[in-house]
């Protein structure tokens, strides 16, 4: 009995050894079905039926995000997943949110998930309903947190899910602005567990310049920075191409590639040129710039940095 | 000793009792209805091979969870009620060793547990359409692995349920569950070595479910993997089963 109880706990004590020989689990996020598999997914009629069942806890933790970015208010579109914001789309709101923001924070007239008054058949319910929850008139500007209460569920949701690369590109967006060296090592993380994806490039490519503007009294450690941001939007630029459908169309619904998508991929292009015209060389920058304003759609933006629009 | 017939006595007994409990009975139903389910949306037709491997995911799951779930509920209660129902004492009283009590019970628990998820897991198998590739060895390395996997649940559910409330030992079990893996990576993010290696001794028994790398149609495990994972759970089994059995032995009731 004795020796039993010693080989017990000297096997015991040697699982940890066992235990970081691997895990079935760990296996490269490439080997996956990929997006457009898991876009099939949702949309099945499969999966929409057994939506509450199996919603990704991921994609849920997602729209906690925008709730907790608009104090709560639930607004229709950024509900639902696949219309979440991208990239490009918190970079039109580059600067310092909190509850005393004095501006405006434009978006198009999107209605709330609970119904205003004049769309909304439940009169008194109705009005109850705005009084106790959350709820701001969708014909006025939204209100946006700072987006310190958001940080936490970026973390838990890359956890549970380590290939949810709008966790990680959103995520290490916003916490540049309160721990850039967090949101550097976030962004490396999440390229490690998503090699292919462009989104999180893009990303540290705006945290590599965020870095640069930091150290701008340091002319080498400036450089460097920037150097490695401009690295960071070619890469990004690379992959974005590689996969986007080349007869994508923006006014026909397409499951391998969405309008957000398409925004980061513009938004890559653009930076890049841009860093190629102050860093290289403006003539390269120009016909890149009238190449890409042709494959993506002739950009207006591409189009003036080629010059074909001045 | 012939320990072998009174050990099949226990087990006989407990595996008759736990038929007549109402928490078999739920999970069975709800895996039907599940089956009715998939069978149905496969007659009326799968859009997407990734909706069908979608559908087998979800049904491989929710079979895995079910059958641990009550292989849990069953372990956890064994003593508590023996103890509330003053039916120890006749059993006690009978020439049978404590610990042969504790191997009887802990047995008849992973074997029932073993039964109804290998069950709940071929019906979601064979109601699902398979639509898209899947490694045929990782589904054999996943049943083989079933039976360590309740095993070790069971032996852990057991001891806490000797020193701990009921209930507060079925939220340990069910954090083991499906909440294992947590500790270790807020470790890795800690970036403290000796924490990594300290939280590896918690107990993670959804490290042997194999379901989502199945249905992802990743390849199978390599043999060393595959003993580490075997070794692992016999680990945890063994040690947990050793201290309820001290337990059990000190213990006057």
């Amino acid at each position: 009995m004795r020796a039993a109880a010693v080989i017990t706990g000297l096997a015991f004590l040697a699982v940890p050894l066992v235990a970081r020989f691997g895990h079935p689990g760990d296996y490269d996020a490439s080997l996956r079905r990929g997006t457009q598999a898991g876009h099939e997914r949702n949309t099945s009629a499969a999966g929409m039926m057994l939506g509450g069942f199996r919603t990704s806890l991921s994609d849920l933790m997602f729209i906690k995000t925008e709730h907790y970015l608009h104090s709560g208010v639930e607004y229709r579109p950024h509900v639902h997943a696949d219309h979440g914001p991208s990239v490009a789309h918190g970079d039109e709101h580059a600067h310092e949110h909190g509850p005393d923001c004095d501006h405006d924070h434009d978006h198009e007239d999107v209605e709330t998930v609970i119904p205003s008054p004049g769309r909304d058949f439940r009169g008194f319910i109705g009005w109850l309903e705005r009084h106790v929850k959350p709820w701001r008139d969708p014909s006025l500007p939204h209100l946006l947190t700072d987006g310190t209460e958001l940080l936490p569920w970026f973390r838990i949701m890359t956890l549970s899910d380590p290939a949810y690369i709008r966790g990680y590109s959103i995520g290490a967006w916003w916490l540049q602005s309160k721990n850039i060296d967090a949101a550097l090592d976030f962004a490396l993380e999440g390229i490690e567990k998503n090699p292919q994806a462009f989104e999180i490039y893009l990303t540290l490519g705006n945290i590599h310049m965020a870095m640069a503007r930091r150290t701008r009294h340091d002319e080498s450690a400036s450089a460097r920075a920037m150097a490695a941001a401009r690295e960071a939007f070619e890469r990004a630029l690379e992959l974005g191409l590689g996969q986007r459908p080349p007869d994508w169309n923006e006014d026909v619904a397409d499951p391998r590639w969405g309008i957000y998508m398409e925004n980061d991929l513009l938004a890559a292009a653009r930076i890049a040129v841009i860093m190629e015209s102050r860093h290289g060389d403006p003539e390269r920058a120009r016909v890149r710039a009238a190449d890409l304003a042709r494959r993506l759609g002739d950009d207006a933006i591409l189009l003036r940095l080629s010059g074909e629009n001045e | 000793m012939n320990v072998a017939r009174p050990l099949w006595i226990l087990v006989r007994a407990s595996l008759l009792s736990f038929v007549r409990q109402r928490v078999v009975q739920v999970p069975f139903i709800l895996m039907a209805l599940f089956s009715l389910f998939a069978l149905a949306i496969g007659r009326i037709g799968i859009e997407s091979p990734a909706a069908g491997t979608f559908l087998l995911n979800l049904g491989l799951s929710a079979a895995w969870l079910a059958g641990h779930l009550l292989a849990l509920l069953l372990a956890v209660r064994q003593w508590p009620e023996e103890i509330e129902h003053r039916t120890l004492y006749p059993l006690l009283a009978r020439p049978v060793d404590r610990a042969l009590l504790l191997a009887g019970k802990w047995l008849a628990c992973a074997l029932a547990g073993t039964l109804a998820t290998s069950a709940f897991m071929l019906l979601a198998w064979f109601a699902t359409p398979h639509l898209e590739p899947c490694h045929p060895v990782l589904w054999i390395q996943q049943l083989v692995l079933l039976p360590f996997s309740i095993a070790m649940l069971c032996a852990l559910a057991m001891w806490m349920s000797l020193w701990m409330p009921r209930g507060v030992a079925v939220l340990a079990g069910i954090l083991m569950l499906l909440a294992g893996a947590i500790p270790g990576k807020i470790a890795g993010r800690i970036a403290a070595p000796w924490l990594e290696w300290l939280v590896l001794y918690l107990p993670d028994v959804a490290r042997l479910n194999l379901v989502t790398r199945y249905t992802d149609g990743v390849a199978a495990l390599d043999a060393g993997l595959w003993l580490a994972l075997l070794y692992y759970a016999v680990a945890m089994t063994a040690l947990p089963l050793l201290l309820a059995g001290r337990l059990l032995n000190r213990r006057s009731f």
